[in-house]
């Protein structure tokens, strides 16, 4: 173990960062939005509706997102329809492939949370809205949603993280991220401990920085009263 | 402004209402009552849409409500529903619990439902808790927003589903209170409870249901001296320290 490789490979594993955010919140976002009519459809009534939700998460929960992103990657450019199709300056870039996987992974295990989520609403609310004339969209909207994402706070913070850990494995299909800089710089010194290192540290203070925004957002929009005892409740 | 005819419900294979008729005119205060299981609160679930029947036809409030429920919208908030739960929103505070409807049913600009909802808080002695989310009220304070909620869209027809029957012993009074003071201003009112001081003073017309069927109705002064029925003797028996 040496400092100065540690002092070393700091600027080198940064040169990452910007990738790996990237990746990390384009990922993320991609896969909070289709969480939300994944997560919908796995609560509907319509069987044609919760069946192909219930086979998509199956599929992409039970098999390795390293797996995926190689199929997303390799697997695809050996279709000529796809190489042929107006998706192909995306599915060609390494970068949008990486986001790609990641999204739908995120996606697919959000939306059972999401779909957890809608299900724990008392039905009684549904039922308040009902007795007032309040529409099935408005329900959605106004009453239960708002219900759900404030209570999913907590795990959307820790869905963040899980992405931020999964962008590393982009490094697998050359993107330069932190992960994919750390190997090279590894490469070229043979001191993997020191290097490895110093982009863990870097993962854990993303990391912490998303933890801590999460935690301003809980206390913003959390529930009041049901996390902090209100001042005035025996009023 | 009420009729039922021949309401069947089944759960499953267990039948909970057989064949009930019901009449409630406008203007009318019904108290339903009966022993736990006796399917009173499964009738007014019925009667306002919340529960799909087996048979029969339901009209209310110049609305026929399908079987399956599929119209209960078109009740759009001509049908007040109380709730055992109070299922007040959690997220809003109380002032955006009142107007939701307003604004979305009703499509009452925001500024004039606030001042129709602030009123309704007024008359109800809760215009400081405007801003207060409902964990932060008692629960007897959560009950009554829960009925200026439901009064915001001046119903034709108010339902009470054991209005009183999850609040602690010292709130029931000031719910109950609210609600009498409803019934003097010509309110129809349907109200399952076990209060029978209230049924007592309030009701025009004491519906006695058991296993399903309403086994007996009269007003107050005959229902509670001259039951008519063993099973209502006994029920008034078990239940009798509140009556007077």
């Amino acid at each position: 173990m040496s400092p100065d490789i540690f002092i070393k490979a700091a600027p080198v594993v940064l040169q990452g960062l910007q990738l790996t955010l990237i990746i990390t919140i384009a990922s993320f976002l991609l896969g909070q939005l289709l969480a939300l009519p994944l997560g919908l459809a796995r609560q509907a009534s319509s069987p044609l509706l919760r069946w192909p939700a219930a086979v998509y998460t199956f599929l992409i929960r039970g098999s390795p997102l390293l797996v995926q992103l190689f199929i997303i990657y390799y697997g695809l450019g050996q279709i000529p329809a796809v190489r042929n199709s107006i998706l192909w300056p995306i599915l060609r870039e390494p970068l949008y492939c990486g986001i790609i996987a990641i999204s739908l992974n995120s996606a697919a295990y959000m939306a059972e949370v999401v779909a957890g989520a809608l299900r724990r609403v008392p039905k009684g609310q549904t039922e308040a809205c009902i007795s007032l004339g309040i529409s099935r969209r408005h329900r959605l909207t106004d009453v239960l949603l708002p219900q759900v994402y404030r209570e999913l706070l907590p795990n959307i913070g820790n869905e963040i993280i899980l992405v931020l850990k999964s962008s590393s494995l982009a490094s697998a299909v050359t993107i330069m991220e932190i992960t994919g800089v750390a190997r090279a710089f590894t490469a070229r010194t043979f001191a993997p401990f020191e290097v490895f290192i110093t982009a863990g540290i870097l993962y854990l203070a993303i990391g912490f920085a998303f933890t801590f925004l999460f935690r301003l957002l809980e206390r913003r929009y959390g529930i009041t009263g049901t996390r902090t005892p209100a001042p005035e409740a025996s009023a | 402004m009420i009729k039922v005819r021949n309401l069947v419900k089944y759960y499953g294979q267990t039948k909970v209402l057989d064949g009930i008729s019901l009449d409630v005119a406008k203007g009318e205060r019904i108290v339903l009552c009966g022993p736990s299981g006796s399917g009173k609160s499964t009738l007014v679930r019925c009667i306002n849409g919340l529960e799909q029947r087996s048979a029969g036809d339901i009209e209310i409030a110049g609305h026929v409500l399908k079987p399956d429920c599929s119209n209960v919208l078109e009740l759009g908030g001509d049908v007040g529903m109380v709730f055992q739960q109070f299922n007040l929103f959690p997220h809003m505070n109380v002032l955006d619990n009142l107007t939701l409807a307003l604004r979305r049913v009703r499509g009452t600009p925001r500024a004039e439902a606030e001042a129709q909802a602030i009123a309704m808080l007024e008359r109800m002695q809760l215009g400081a808790r405007a801003k207060a989310y409902p964990r932060e009220l008692s629960g007897g304070q959560q009950q009554r927003v829960a009925i200026a909620r439901a009064l915001c869209m001046k119903p034709k027809v108010m339902l009470f589903d054991e209005p009183t029957s999850a609040l602690d012993p010292e709130m029931v009074q000031e719910v109950l209170d609210v609600m009498t003071a409803l019934s003097r201003e010509g309110l129809t009112m349907i109200v399952v409870t076990h209060e029978m001081g209230f049924a007592r003073n309030v009701a025009d017309r004491i519906v006695f249901m058991d296993g399903g069927v309403i086994l007996e109705e009269a007003a107050p002064d005959a229902f509670f001296d001259h039951p008519q029925h063993n099973r209502t003797r006994e029920f008034l028996r078990q239940i009798g320290p509140r009556t007077h």
